[in-house]
């Protein structure tokens, strides 16, 4: 029999990014709230610290930050047809476990989506005519607009300290910034990170061939920066260990530098970590969840009682917490009806290498994970899709996030991919070599969705998820035309060698790509194609509200953290000024 | 950091070094640049910490170079340094600071304080593990294990006087240095007290300076030159106190991610794309 705990007005399931956003307006609120997190507390100091915290193969290879797939993974295989076999070894993307989540170890790439983004289905069909959208392509409208969501955007930004340059402050196109954005309130609230010497060589043959290069907006912060929530952050020392690593400066925007100390210092709150939620559980009349169940770091079997559960456990483990608990219809691909698990989506990259000779030093071991000059001009439809019968973009960039050594080894075709030619080619080409990114959007499409795995359990005997998915043909032909206007620009930067290759199928999981994934848990008006709300409050128990990247219909070309961190305000906003004074649906239909 | 810059850095060695003989050191002759440095800093760039002048002998030539030019141009105020750095040349400061950047001087007197008696427990944390609450990361991270530094941007602090370190700590305190780009000393000194800043030059002091590494900012490729070993007290990895994380989850699988495109070690052989995050 399950111990049973006194009950909370609010239980977090899991304690990553949305937890620590949500927990900290939900205490502020004057809740009671606890936070489940299934991995470790962890902090700046002392986990984050070096020499330890630069160790390659520590965090690099062996992915100490990361999900134990020893005990919780998910299988993959690439249509419905096929049996899907367990992910042992994480590689094409990955989650983190342990207090803050993957914000630990993110990069810090920190966008907003657009408002055509947001009003994906109507824009196409507004401006390509209602036969442009193919019949499989599952694309829809967020309920939401951009308009609505900047001031939560703003307030994200300015949470994070994001350092960037502005390009349209209140319908002014400012100079220097990205021309394409929407309207923003306000500047950034920290200049944009230093230019590194490859990036402003991207940005010199960008702007020769007409582009707008502007510089990637990062949450690794130019200069020391105090938060609305008293916290300080410092600067980025550019040591080209950010992504899947914690930064021992302080100075990438994490639940740790950001909020945690506010949050774990409120009495409201109370922190739990080894906790492993494995169920919400709702009453009899199905409409209201009645807490959560988790096993204890011994093992013990313990009941959270609460008034409303916020899911923040990573987009993929929102869908599968919801199959779990038996919240919403789940999807079927062969009739097309059911929603939980419906638009599966990803990110859609590929990447153009410039070669150049040795008087040219690019010195990529002097990077962080957000700098770098990147070009809008091909993102989302901001140019015209109509003769290239595909929908979405990409943006290109260069913004290298590192020059490690385990990791980077460029060489030129036909270099041979071991022995003592290789290792003179990585000698030759290390330290002059530039890597562009296409960083794409991901369609929806019908075939692509999550399950739960007839087969393969986790270590509390709970099914896997299952994920069922590949490139679309959309995608796979909007990775073809940008990769080749990426390989325009770098030879533009005036490389002896330029080599890249679109995105082909079939999806490669075992290949790092990016821990983008999206969908499963979709946000809309229209509860039979959406799991929840405009609001992410669940259309089937309403006081369980669902907030991640799984919120998203189908994936942008931007990194998506941006718009969650504006979303996961917006749900907080509503629940604390709409769904406190009187508990239920906050929307009818 | 330190691994890129060696590997960058291979072919050193080439600027010239004292010549011993017998065990004794040969004094070292000075060029015309460095010689208003010798009297307080001495020959060997040795320091005279009794009279509050430190050590900064096998400094980068870079760290030093900077630190002259910031005196001259005021981002590193110092009456007596001011007026001597605004006489010299570029040249001649890149020249004084090469020479003392190569001397090997004799690590400080142990007529100094018996290290262990004066160094504190919490002069080591803050220098090895730092202090969350005051957001203070750790020394190390950018001076290097045992403070040797990570030249050539980061100085050695091992082994230079508490007074000289509670100066320097004092002076990006309250503004009078602010020559770092990032505001990196300023607000970790800012977050430090009194105490803290006492208990750390006091670590610092115990430890011996490492050995010069000729490191110098314009290398050419040529034999390889070991880093000269430092003063890394092995304690400090015994009394870790993280959870050993070294296993992981990738159970030592060789690393799949393309993270830079191909030639990122994910490349694979049906898929040479793939970037991205
Ligand atoms: C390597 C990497 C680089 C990235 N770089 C960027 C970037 O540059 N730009 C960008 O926009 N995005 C980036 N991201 C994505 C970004 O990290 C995520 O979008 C963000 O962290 C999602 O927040 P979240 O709260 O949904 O999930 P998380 O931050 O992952 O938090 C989820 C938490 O839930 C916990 N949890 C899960 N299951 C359970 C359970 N059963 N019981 C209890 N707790 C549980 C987890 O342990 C975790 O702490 C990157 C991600 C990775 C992995």
């Amino acid at each position: 029999m399950a111990t049973r705990r006194a009950e909370a007005d609010a239980v977090l399931l899991g304690v990553g990014m949305v937890g620590a956003m949500v927990g900290r307006e939900l205490t502020r609120a004057g809740l009671k709230v606890v936070g489940l997190e299934r991995g470790e507390p962890q902090f700046t100091v002392p986990d984050f610290q070096g020499p330890h915290m630069h160790d390659e193969l520590r965090y690099s290879v062996r992915k100490a930050l990361m999900q134990d797939t020893a005990k919780e993974t998910f299988t993959f295989r690439h249509a419905a047809n096929e049996t899907a076999l367990p992910i042992r070894r994480l590689a094409s993307f990955l989650p983190g476990t342990g207090l803050g989540g993957s914000l630990v170890h993110w990069n810090g790439q920190t966008y907003r989506f657009q408002d055509s983004d947001f009003r994906l289905r109507t824009h196409t069909t507004e401006r390509y005519g209602k036969n442009f959208i193919p019949a499989d392509v599952t694309i829809q409208d967020w309920g939401v607009t951009a308009a609505e969501l900047e001031p939560y955007f703003d307030r994200f930004e300015y949470l994070m300290g994001t350092s960037g340059k502005a390009g349209n402050i209140k319908g002014r196109k400012i100079a220097g910034g990205n021309p394409f954005e929407d309207p923003r309130s306000r500047e950034y609230p920290t200049p944009p990170q230093k230019e590194p010497y490859g990036s402003a060589m991207f940005r010199k043959a960008a702007s020769s061939l007409g582009y707008h290069p502007f510089p990637q907006p990062s949450c690794n912060l130019s200069q020391p920066y105090t938060n609305p929530e008293g916290q300080e952050l410092k600067t980025c020392t550019f040591c080209g260990f950010c992504e899947r690593y914690g930064c021992e400066h302080f100075a990438k925007s994490t639940a740790q530098t950001t909020l945690l100390p506010a949050l774990l210092s409120d009495p409201n709150f109370e922190l739990r970590t080894g906790c492993q939620v494995v169920k919400i559980n709702v009453d009899n009349t199905q409409k209201t969840a009645t807490g959560v169940t988790y096993i204890g770091a011994n093992g013990e079997e313990i009941e959270q009682p609460a008034k409303l559960v916020i899911v923040g456990m990573f987009a993929l483990n929102n869908v599968r917490m919801l199959l779990l608990s038996k919240i919403g219809q789940p999807y079927d691909p062969a009739s097309g009806s059911g929603v939980v698990g419906r638009n599966y989506a990803y990110q859609t990259t590929s990447s153009v290498q410039v070669f150049y000779d040795e008087s040219v030093n690019i010195n990529p071991f002097m990077r962080s994970g957000a700098n770098g000059t990147l070009i809008a001009d091909f993102v989302s439809d901001n140019f015209d899709h109509g003769p290239l019968a595909f929908i979405g973009g990409a943006y290109i960039g260069e913004v290298m996030t590192h020059g490690r050594p385990i990791e980077f080894h460029p060489t030129p075709p036909g270099t041979p991919s071991w022995g003592s030619a290789w290792k003179k080619a990585v000698l030759q080409h290390y330290n002059h070599t530039t890597v562009l990114n296409i960083h794409g959007s991901s369609t929806a499409i019908r075939q692509n969705y999550l399950d739960l795995d007839p087969t393969y359990k986790d270590a509390w005997g709970q099914p896997l998820l299952r994920m069922t998915f590949d490139f679309p043909d959309n995608d796979i032909k909007m990775s073809a035309y940008l990769t080749d206007k990426a390989l325009e620009i770098g030879k533009a930067m005036g490389g002896q060698q330029v080599v890249g290759s679109p995105r082909k199928g079939p999806y490669n999981i075992t290949q790092y790509q990016t821990t983008h994934n999206t969908g499963g848990t979709v946000m809309g008006t229209d509860p039979s194609t959406s799991v929840v709300n405009r609001y992410l409050q669940s259309w089937d128990v309403p006081n369980v509200f669902v907030i991640g990247a799984s919120n998203y219909p189908q994936n942008a070309s931007y990194n998506p953290t941006g718009t969650l961190g504006a979303l996961a305000y917006w749900a907080a906003d509503a629940i604390v000024t709409k769904y406190l004074k009187s508990p239920g649906p906050l929307m009818h239909i | 950091m330190r691994t890129a810059l060696v590997v960058i850095a291979i072919g050193i060695g080439t600027l010239p070094r004292p010549a011993h003989a017998q065990g004794q050191p040969a004094q070292p002759q000075a060029p015309a640049a460095a010689q208003q440095c010798v009297a307080c800093h001495g020959a060997r760039g040795e320091g005279n910490p009794a009279n509050g002048f430190p050590r900064i002998a096998g400094q980068s030539q870079y760290y030093i170079a900077k630190q002259l030019e910031s005196y001259a141009a005021g981002s590193r105020q110092n009456p007596i340094m001011a007026p001597i750095a605004k006489g010299l040349s570029p040249e001649e400061r890149d020249a004084a600071a090469a020479y003392y950047a190569a001397q090997d001087a004799a690590p400080p007197k142990s007529g100094a304080p018996a290290p262990q008696a004066q160094a504190s427990d919490r002069g080591r944390i803050l220098a090895t593990t730092g202090d969350n609450n005051r957001r203070v990361p750790a020394c190390i991270n950018c001076h290097g294990p045992g403070g040797i530094g990570e030249p050539p941007v980061y100085p050695y602090l091992a082994g230079l006087d508490a007074a000289y370190m509670t100066a320097a700590l004092n002076a990006w305190r309250n503004g009078t240095r602010r020559n770092d780009g990032g505001q990196q000393m300023a607000t970790i000194a800012n977050a430090l007290t009194p105490d803290d800043i006492a208990a750390v030059a006091q670590h610092y002091a115990s430890l011996t300076p490492p050995k010069p590494i000729p490191v110098t900012l314009a290398q050419k490729s040529g034999p390889a030159t070991k880093p000269a070993p430092g003063n890394v007290p092995s304690s400090s990895h015994a009394a870790d106190p993280r959870p050993d994380k070294s296993v992981g989850v990738g159970q030592g699988a060789a690393t799949t991610g393309g993270t830079q495109g191909p030639g990122g070690s994910g490349e694979s052989k049906t898929d040479r794309s793939g970037n991205a995050r």
